[in-house]
């Protein structure tokens, strides 16, 4: 977990005071900084207020196809940023600069808020909403009042995903022309290879990262939580619910998937006029759809494994080590992905050279990037477990295993199915660890996706664009169908 | 308790289980392709970093020949980071500054003088430790609805014309770029290049991520024109049709530093095992044969052995252009670019 950060030492060790001068105190360095501050904040506010909303209406709000619902509102995660940013400048030329980043980052980022959301919501029950509602509440005073603020772990959590996300993406800002603190790192990679300037960009992430981790965690305190049995809450049809989701859908995923079509078909290099052509592009699709999809679920499944315990071990009880293990959990999400891809690069060539290039390593420098996005839904659920439960199910003579199994589990349970569907997104659109780390021969929908796109093939990018959104919807159904259960129809 | 003995226990089984169970065949394919077994049957492992849509069919066709697993998208980056442990026999790389890095950090082996000699002089390196596979030239791409080709100018200190603010494009962060600065320095001196840049600025350009959207908004009219490589407009022309796409491309002319010819270029690691092998294999790409490939449309460039022409329209033949003189091994010098495109404010 703390690769990244030695190799950031390590590199950055090497730079002398000029250098630091040089790179940092000037005054394009703090103009980048506050770009990227400001979009920060605002994704971050915009994807909290929009991911609520729409996990409101998700578990509250449809009495049919929420799975489906789900898995379309969380499938702009699956979109790179690069592409939708892509996708808006060609459809509308000229939408550019801090507004179209800010659209682009959030559509990306609201699943981060939304999916924790869910799960916080699914746990609740309609009690506490009931009594506000006769206390002369309206409906949405007493979601507000009283059970907004029993889902603030997991929308905190969720929150704290988006700040370290938009101020470690490049792709997405650069392609609409508004200029992140990232560009120096990238700049450094994509020329003298000057990888002291960029360890040095690095640590300045990674200190705004365990600043944005600690804040959090200062914010978000001790829950007590009390256990109560409560009566599911009630889900009807809500109109504004669907209209809402509507509109989120078409801005995150309608637009980028007519642009994606657009590019198919202005393309002189993809023509579908026979059968034959379709199955020589389905030949040419499918290794790279099946080589995203088991790597995504491997990926997932590694990263549920490892997130379950942590998340006990942070949060329960709360120790300074678990505070120190979980911030720095959060390093590895909120450096750029190529300097971790080095980080597991420089690290293991030299320590485990047998596994260098195989998937196993691929799969633990994923571990070090996205283990954040399952801790963080998992461990908010596992906050909210009241104290005691454990010892009254002990009193009643469940073992150690069968209380873990039968009492905590369960509870846990869409927590856990949240974070590994964030996990398993996130692993399939992943990038430069991907490119570096891969075995020979394996290649991805989003490897090569963005190696097309590079070289102007518009068209074959878009159909792995198109294939991704697809791909990626399967586990995201699957999960969502197995934690959106639960609530009353009337 | 249970907690931390369930946090403990799990992880440790599970994650090791689990990561055993999916590195295991992989390992051995991996064994299998950078291990040095006996003469003439050993794969290859090529870091491209071209990609696969660019020069894959070529290097299928030549691994019938010299076996080799290519590495698409690879970046120098890597293999400075791997050092003498790369498992890497060959880098194909996009830019001589690249190719320059890796030399300069000593992790390239020196080429036999045939293969050195096959190259046309002008695009050689001295220090011999890689070879130039195809050429292509900076470039103006314009507008034709907004600028006149008749008014374009010769030299790019024409860019610097208050009539131009606000409308020139370009790519500070992208390599080509790069190379480009490093080649005004070389001909115009630190202070030229420094000046050059200073008013370039003051022209208020409009910073893009990279070439790709430099060719899209002068397609689409938002921008006037941009400074980019011509092999981006040739795959623009091969994805939507001549028809279809309302750039041109302006040369500028007379040796001037905006008329750079770089090159794209392949060199063996020092650390390779398979060396004799990796040599046969630039042999095959310096063919007439492997050269013509470079000229078609689906890579649009400049070939430097044999005859093929550019199979492009609307791109002039090699022989028209009027590049300026650059000992491409001095293009290496990416990092004084960078000191002073981050001195200017530009990076």
């Amino acid at each position: 977990m703390l690769t990244p950060a030695v190799y950031l030492v390590v590199r950055a060790a090497e730079a002398n005071w000029t250098t630091i001068e040089t790179l940092l105190l000037r005054e394009r360095t703090y103009r980048l900084l506050i770009n990227t501050i400001q979009l920060s904040l605002a994704v971050t506010v915009l994807s909290i207020v929009i991911g609520v909303a729409l996990a409101w209406c998700a578990t509250r709000g449809f009495r049919r196809g929420r799975p489906l619902m789900i898995a379309l509102l969380s499938a702009p995660l699956a979109i790179p940023s690069y592409v939708s940013g892509f996708v808006w400048t060609r459809l509308f030329p000229g939408f550019e600069g801090f507004p179209a980043a800010v659209l682009v980052l959030t559509m990306a980022c609201y699943p981060l808020v939304m999916l924790p959301a869910i799960a916080a919501l699914s746990g609740l029950g309609r009690a506490q909403e009931d009594a506000a509602r006769t206390l002369g509440c309206s409906p949405l005073t007493a979601f507000l009042r009283v059970t907004a603020p029993r889902m603030r772990t997991a929308v905190l959590g969720g929150g704290l995903l988006v700040a370290l996300y938009a101020i470690s993406d490049f792709g997405g800002p650069a392609i609409v022309r508004y200029e992140p603190f990232t560009v120096g790192i990238y700049n450094a990679y994509n020329g003298s290879f000057d990888r002291t300037a960029a360890a040095v960009y690095g640590c300045v992430l990674a200190v705004m990262a365990l600043g944005l981790a600690i804040t959090e965690r200062l914010i978000r305190r001790d829950t007590d939580t009390v256990a109560s049995v409560e009566r599911a809450a009630t889900v009807r049809n809500s109109p504004s619910a669907w209209a809402f989701s509507g509109v989120v859908i078409a801005v995150g995923v309608v637009v980028p998937i007519i642009g994606l079509l657009r590019e198919i078909g202005r393309s002189q290099r993809v023509s579908l006029g026979s059968a034959a052509e379709w199955a020589d592009l389905a030949e040419w699709v499918w290794p790279k759809a099946s080589a995203t999809l088991t790597l995504s679920l491997q990926a997932a499944l590694v990263i549920a494994v490892l997130a379950l315990p942590l998340a006990f071990f942070v949060s329960r009880p709360r120790t300074r080590t678990g505070a120190f293990v979980e911030s720095a959990t959060y390093i590895g999400y909120a450096l750029p992905g190529v300097t971790v891809a080095l980080s597991m690069v420089f690290i293991g060539v030299r320590l485990l050279p047998d596994y260098y290039l195989t998937t196993a390593m691929l799969i633990a420098a994923y571990v070090v990037l996205f283990i954040p996005v399952c801790l963080g839904p998992l461990r908010s659920t596992v906050d909210d477990i009241p104290n005691g439960l454990d010892e009254v199910s002990r009193t009643l003579k469940a073992g150690a295993v069968a209380t873990a199994m039968r009492v905590i589990l369960p509870i846990a349970a869409p927590g856990l199915l949240a974070g590994t569907a964030l996990a398993c997104l996130s692993v399939a659109k992943e990038l430069p660890a991907t490119l570096m780390l891969a075995p020979v021969g394996t290649r991805t929908l989003a490897t090569d996706m963005w190696s097309l796109n590079a070289d102007l093939s518009y068209g074959l990018a878009a159909v792995l664009g198109l294939v991704l959104i697809v791909v990626t919807s399967i586990p995201t159904v699957i999960l969502s169908s197995m934690f959106s259960r639960g609530g009353e129809s009337k | 308790m249970w907690k931390r003995a369930f946090a403990l226990g799990s992880s440790a089984v599970l994650a090791v289980g689990i990561l055993a169970a999916c590195g295991n065949d992989d390992g051995d394919d991996a064994a299998g392709t950078t291990g040095a077994s006996n003469g003439e049957e050993t794969t290859l492992t090529l870091y491209s970093g071209r990609s696969e849509d660019l020069v894959g069919p070529l290097i299928e066709q030549i691994g019938y020949e010299v076996p080799v697993e290519p590495r698409y998208d690879s970046k120098a980056a890597q293999i400075l980071e791997e050092g003498d442990n790369s498992p890497a026999d060959l880098f194909f790389a996009q830019d001589a500054g690249e190719l320059g890095a890796l030399a300069n950090a000593g992790l390239l082996a020196e080429l036999p003088e045939d293969i050195t000699e096959m190259i046309p002089e002008a695009y050689r390196s001295e220090s011999n430790s890689w070879a130039a596979t195809s050429a292509r030239s900076r470039v103006l791409i314009y507008d034709p609805a907004q600028l006149d080709e008749g008014d374009l100018p010769p030299s790019i200190d024409g860019l610097l014309d208050p009539e131009l603010r606000g409308q020139v494009g370009y790519a500070p962060t992208n390599a080509s770029f790069k190379s480009f600065v490093t080649g005004l320095r070389l001909i115009r001196g630190e202070d030229g290049a420094r000046e050059w840049l200073e008013a370039f600025l003051a022209n208020e350009p409009r910073v893009y991520d990279g070439n790709g959207p430099i060719v899209e908004e002068v397609g689409n009219g938002q921008l006037a024109a941009g400074l980019t490589n011509h092999y981006y407009w040739a795959k623009e022309v091969q994805e939507q049709g001549l028809d279809a796409v309302s750039s041109r491309l302006h040369f500028f002319s007379d040796g001037d530093p905006g008329a750079l010819m770089n090159v794209a270029g392949i060199g063996v690691l020092e650390s390779s095992e398979n060396k004799e092998q990796a040599f046969d294999f630039i042999r095959q790409l310096l063919t007439p044969e492997s050269q013509a490939y470079f000229a078609s449309a689906a890579a649009g460039e400049y070939p430097l052995i044999g005859d093929a022409q550019l199979e492009v329209e609307g791109v002039p033949a090699i022989d028209e252009l009027q590049p300026p003189r650059v000992n491409l091994d001095e293009l290496a010098d990416v990092a004084g670019t960078e000191e002073l495109l981050t001195e200017v404010g530009a990076v």
